[in-house]
């Protein structure tokens, strides 16, 4: 992997107008491609994945100019070429390196650690809108067919199909996660941290 | 679960073979709602890691293959989190061990409807409480007037009773009218059945205001009677004590005046009591059938 070439704006700006000729929903093409570059790399199992999903987007711009006119079919489908190779490469690496390969400790569910993402989790989760709040925590109670049952009275109950539903609480779900995971990353759990830094 | 997801959980446990992985993958890029399925199940994935659902080689993955990555682990934390809230919650609602058997049998028997099953967690709580009490004090308030009213229908019917049935004084040999107009008379002998064609019958009609019903005493034993009125299929007992036979001729008889407003269309068993010395205690002396009809008004 290359390191010597950078995104320039230029380049950015041809990379977009390939993915659509509206800037805005090139804009949004681009954060989708982006998303799903770095799931492709996580369930690889990359530790930098949002590296390699950098590389491989730098790789397809240097490439734009040429294949642009060229080129027939998804764009999204030259990204996962591209992203195959990124991976190969990060392979071969991996076997010259093989530091790389060790995966860090298991999370100790019992650590302070753990305390803190508590703290965290209930700070966020007051964050939520009131009703966004009872679902997530509605659909997830009880457990095995109970929990089924539950589910399903509560969709009928929002008048709405059960894939609807869970799509529903994935959302809020990944809005919480999100809040929890920064707050996580920046240490905040910690006792006290979270009453001055986040309103 | 549908075949997408049981692919995407295989996928996601690094247990699919080249070939197949390389076409979820396409999926992804290709299909816009397929990265939202394929992180839904990670969720899920991770959920029944920590819930201890799955199996022991999908553990093995698990921890093998899916946790490899910081991000994966940010979100087993996270889910960890989300599990101690809810079972917390779960807790603090939770009654004790015993009282909790018992109300998942009332549960089950509970003719309750299933949405308001759903106002179980944790949060509405201090609003159920509320809302009880509320409606016991809504309860109390209507049961006391309803006793209320039911007391005072009956004192107005017990004026009605009284004033209907004066009773003869002891020795004077009285004989009730049975030609008043707007009353309708009956006269009744003891075990007469109700499938028979002797079965009496009264008709009623708007302006009938009074039913007389007259019957002979088999034996005249007793100081006082008690009448006991009942309609078939109807478990409500009128009951007119202090009853005093008269004499007709030869005969025995009382004499009992009910309002036509107290007797519904059907067959009645009456059931007459001899009460002892001072309304002691009383004795079946003899049962009296007959039937009313209404007729409907013009």
């Amino acid at each position: 992997m290359s390191d010597t070439w950078t995104l320039t704006e230029d380049t950015l700006n041809q990379l977009l107008d390939w993915l659509d000729p509206n800037r805005e929903s090139a804009g949004r093409r681009y954060e989708e491609i982006r998303r799903r570059l770095t799931q492709f790399f996580v369930c690889r199992g990359c530790f930098e994945a949002d590296q390699l999903t950098d590389h491989a987007i730098d790789r397809v711009a240097k490439k734009v100019p040429q294949v642009a006119d060229t080129y027939v079919g998804d764009p999204a489908l030259y990204f996962f070429g591209v992203a195959r190779k990124v991976h190969l490469e990060y392979l071969r690496k991996q076997r010259t390196t093989p530091q790389l390969t060790s995966p860090p400790p298991l999370p100790d569910l019992n650590s302070e650690e753990a305390e803190d993402d508590y703290n965290c989790f209930e700070h966020c989760l007051e964050r939520l809108t009131p009703d966004n709040r009872r679902l997530v925590l509605k659909y997830y109670q009880e457990d095995k067919q109970v929990k089924i049952d539950h589910r399903r009275e509560l969709a009928v109950r929002l008048g709405i199909g059960m894939n609807a539903l869970r799509l529903r609480v994935f959302r809020i779900r990944a809005e919480l996660q999100q809040c929890v995971m920064d707050c996580m990353e920046n240490g905040l759990g910690r006792n006290g941290l979270l009453d001055n830094v986040i309103p | 679960m549908a075949g997408d997801q049981i692919l995407l959980r295989q996928y996601l446990l690094g247990e699919l073979e080249e070939e197949t992985q390389h076409s979820v993958e396409e999926r992804l890029f290709t299909r816009p709602e397929y990265l939202d399925e394929m992180l839904i199940a990670e969720d899920e994935l991770i959920d029944s890691y920590l819930s201890g659902s799955l199996s022991g080689r999908e553990a093995e993955d698990f921890t093998r293959h899916f946790l490899l990555t910081p991000e994966r682990r940010l979100k087993l934390r996270f889910a960890r989190s989300l599990r101690k809230y809810i079972s917390t919650a779960e807790d603090e609602r939770s009654p004790e061990p015993v009282a909790a058997a018992a109300t998942e049998i009332a549960k089950r028997r509970s003719w309750t409807p299933a949405f308001l099953q759903h106002l179980r967690p944790a949060g509405y709580a201090p609003l159920l409480l509320a809302a009880a009490l509320v409606l016991l004090v809504a309860y109390g308030s209507w049961s006391l007037i309803l006793f209320q009213q039911q007391r005072q229908q009956r004192a107005e019917l017990e004026a009605q009773l009284i004033a209907l049935n004066p009773q003869p004084v002891q020795g004077a040999e009285t004989t009730p009218a049975t030609t008043q107009p707007n009353v309708a008379a009956l006269v009744l002998t003891q075990g007469q059945v109700r499938s028979g064609g002797d079965l009496r019958k009264v008709v009623l009609d708007e302006n009938v205001r009074g039913v007389q019903l007259r019957f002979d005493l088999p034996s005249d034993d007793f100081r006082s009677y008690q009448a006991v009125l009942q309609l078939d299929g109807d478990e409500r007992l009128i009951k007119i004590g202090g009853l005093r036979p008269r004499s007709e001729g030869d005969a025995r008889v009382i004499v009992l005046n009910l309002p036509a407003t107290l007797l519904a269309e059907g067959d009645y068993r009456l059931l007459l009591k001899g009460a002892g010395e001072a309304g002691g205690a009383t004795e079946d002396v003899a049962t009296y059938r007959f039937r009313v009809n209404r007729k409907p008004s013009p």
